[in-house]
């Protein structure tokens, strides 16, 4: 009933559809995958009219032929559902037919039942994800970070080890406590009671601030309300926690914030025109680097990752995991909190499961599955 | 060829839709009127706007920062009066009354500050109080007079002339320069920019966005002090009502210079265009005949239209709306 026929769609130095022809059919539950800046969303609003595509293309619905659609055209077409979703199991669970997306091109159209998991992740980015989560070639070394006893801000008695080079998971339902305990390890909020050792010397982090300069660096978990500042340049976030490094007598060095912007925007491989790019205008995943190299460019020890590939692709998350990696070994101690089960297991040299703000308990390696985990984060 | 002719489009829609005002502006009056365009005319324009484009420099950095100030009017006739009082009523030296009023401006900003962020209470609200506690401190300590004939050391100020224009014009770029320099260049001015962009994002990236907020204040307070010591060295009079009004020009001139009411965003070239923006159309409503009231009218039209525009461009509406009740009919 409706129908594409090779629609492109070209923005100032990107391409966002290339020769696009696509059917969707009456009633049918229609996916859209692929990466972030895939050409999906461009797909939708050419559909629903609300920009022009390229010339040369024609729009087919139910025979009338448009050359584009307007948004009152396309109310009428109510009946085709198109999905988009960066979560698989919804797609699965929904879904009649897959169409994936590619660098603005299609790539395939397929029957949900006649496909897989690493299938359509493959066709999503262009290549064989082999292994996921790749192993660490170093060990976990001394303690780095020590929380004894922290309660406020709705967790009580949290205590718990840190060494360097190590990847230590916390698990917990949503409202465990998880990003509170990290809130108060990272000075966001006020700490009660208990206390923090960092290389077994009482710290005093009173506020983000002193935790910065602790060599705690945090990745929040809303990346758009706390960690980057959508309206301004990647380079002026990068700079944001390094500061003191940028200036002399409270004036900016121009040319080291640009190389430090340049250095990390090559490091992290953030895929943007520029660094006086607003960050705004970047796909979840890149901003999620940008929130990164700002943490990175205040050369912490100890970083924590509160939820670090959320509603972010693919490839983008296997390079968010790259760089954990990179880090660890590099000798950084790392905190990840997440909900994604297979990236904690995957991930976590340990695990820490809170439940209601209490420590349920803690799993070595060895001891990892998705029942224990489970079992402690529900309190039995 | 027509993808950089989109881009520069934009550019000038984002960055520099004064400067086509600003233009427009001078080509209409210098139609209507011949005598706009006239070199004495000019220059009334220049020297009356200095003490105006001080203050705007003042509003530069509370918004910026995210907030706003109303009580910089009723701030201006304190400064005023005390200053006034200095030199008038009493034996102190007429140039003490520069440290006094700044330091005077300095404090009411920074009880502005510390009310809005440390009690976390809308900028808005807090200076809307301050204001009437201002004015009604303006009141009680000039009794309701008015005080003129200002000491000529003082007034000196306006009526020296360095390369034909009077000395405030050069404190005047002085204050802009400077203001240019601090928000662009300095790690103080990121600070402000980071705040007024996302406060509790720039607090966990280790910005003390409360002190950063406070102090912003601060120096709006300090700033709007110049600005009433140049105001008063010109008009060689003042009264608790000499001062009020001068925050809707100011808080106009900075949202069309293209300094959002959301703050984060700032440009100080923008906001001197915005002033003489603010300023021609009063210069051309005086040239015009039109009264007082009338131009009261007008700047108040012209600062909902500014705040609609804000509005529009920093947050637009989603493009796509989805009529139900057609879907359904069909």
């Amino acid at each position: 009933m409706l129908k594409l026929e090779h629609i492109s769609k070209t923005y100032p130095g990107v391409t966002a559809l290339d020769d696009v022809s696509l059917e969707f059919e009456q009633g049918e539950v229609h996916a859209l995958l692929g990466e972030n800046g895939a050409g999906k969303s461009t797909l939708i609003k050419i559909i629903a009219g609300a920009i022009e595509p390229d010339a040369g293309g024609v729009i087919d619905f139910d025979g009338s032929r448009f050359e584009r659609m307007t948004p009152a055209l396309s109310a009428k077409c109510g009946v085709a559902v198109i999905y988009i979703s960066h979560r698989m199991d919804e797609v699965f669970q929904i879904t009649e037919r897959i169409s994936v997306l590619r660098d603005g091109r299609l790539i395939k159209t397929l029957p949900t039942a006649s496909t897989n998991r690493p299938e359509l992740v493959s066709l999503m980015v262009g290549r064989e994800l082999t292994e996921s989560f790749p192993a660490r070639k170093t060990k976990p070394g001394e303690v780095v970070l020590e929380a004894r006893d922290l309660t406020g801000n709705s967790v009580e008695h949290v205590s718990f080890k840190l060494h360097r080079g190590e990847i230590l998971g916390f698990a917990g339902l949503v409202g465990s406590g998880r990003s509170e305990t990290m809130e108060l390890v990272s000075g966001a909020k006020h700490l009660e009671h208990g206390e923090i050792l960092i290389h077994g010397k009482k710290a005093h982090i009173t506020s983000p601030n002193a935790a910065i300069r602790h060599g705690i660096g945090l990745i929040p978990e809303d990346r758009k309300e706390l960690g980057v500042i959508l309206h301004n340049t990647v380079m002026f976030n990068t700079s944001l926690s390094c500061m003191g490094k940028l200036t002399r007598l409270g004036f900016i060095n121009g040319r080291r914030n640009r190389e430090v912007a340049e250095k990390y925007r090559a490091d992290l491989s953030i895929k943007v025109p520029g660094i006086k790019q607003m960050v705004v205008n970047l796909s979840g995943g890149n901003q999620q680097k940008v929130v990164l190299a700002k943490a990175l460019a205040a050369d912490p020890e100890i970083i924590i990752f509160d939820e670090p590939t959320k509603g972010i692709d693919v490839g983008a998350k296997q390079e968010i995991y790259q760089l954990m990696n990179t880090l660890a070994e590099a000798g950084k101690a790392i905190i990840m909190i997440s909900s994604d089960m297979e990236e904690i297991l995957g991930m976590s040299d340990r695990i820490v499961v809170l439940h209601e703000g209490l420590v349920a308990g803690e799993l070595q390696r060895d001891e990892f599955s998705q029942e224990r985990v489970l079992q402690l984060a529900s309190g039995m | 060829m027509k993808e950089k002719l989109k881009g520069a489009g934009r550019c000038i829609y984002q960055e520099g839709t004064v400067y086509i005002i600003l233009i427009v502006l001078v080509v209409f009056f210098s139609i209507f009127n011949p005598t706009f365009l006239s070199g004495r005319n000019l220059y009334n324009l220049l020297t009356q706007s200095t003490y105006i484009v001080i203050a705007g420099m003042g509003i530069c950095f509370v918004m910026i920062s995210g907030g706003i100030d109303l009580s910089v009017g009723y701030q201006m006739a304190v400064c005023g009066c005390v200053s006034a009082i200095i030199m008038l009523n009493t034996d102190l030296p007429v140039w003490t009354v520069w440290p006094i009023s700044i330091a005077l401006g300095f404090a009411m900003g920074t009880l502005n500050g510390v009310i809005a962020a440390k009690l976390r209470i809308f900028p808005l609200v807090v200076t809307i109080a301050t204001s009437e506690v201002f004015k009604g401190i303006a009141y009680t300590i000039t009794s309701s007079k008015s005080y003129s004939g200002m000491p000529d050391a003082f007034r000196a100020l306006y009526k020296t002339k360095l390369l034909g224009l009077p000395l405030d014009v050069y404190l005047a770029i002085l204050v802009v320069a400077a203001t240019w320099i601090v928000l662009n260049k300095t790690h103080f001015g990121r600070d402000v920019l980071a705040v007024g962009g996302n406060k509790e994002c720039a607090r966990l990236s280790g910005i003390k966005a409360d002190l950063v907020q406070t102090l912003c204040f601060s120096l709006t307070g300090a700033i709007f002090a110049i600005a009433t010591i140049d105001m008063l060295a010109q008009q060689n009079q003042t009264s608790a009502t000499t001062g009020p009004g001068t925050e809707i020009t100011c808080l106009t001139a900075a949202i069309i210079g293209g300094i959002s009411m959301m703050g984060g965003k700032g440009n100080v070239l923008g906001m001197v265009a915005g002033i003489f923006v603010m300023q021609m159309i009063a210069n051309g409503m005086q040239l015009a005949g039109w009264g007082t009231y009338t131009q009261y009218i007008v700047k108040g039209v012209i600062l909902l239209l500014a705040i609609g525009f804000d509005a529009i461009k920093n947050y637009p509406k989603p493009v796509v709306r989805i009529h139900k009740d057609k879907a359904k009919a069909a």
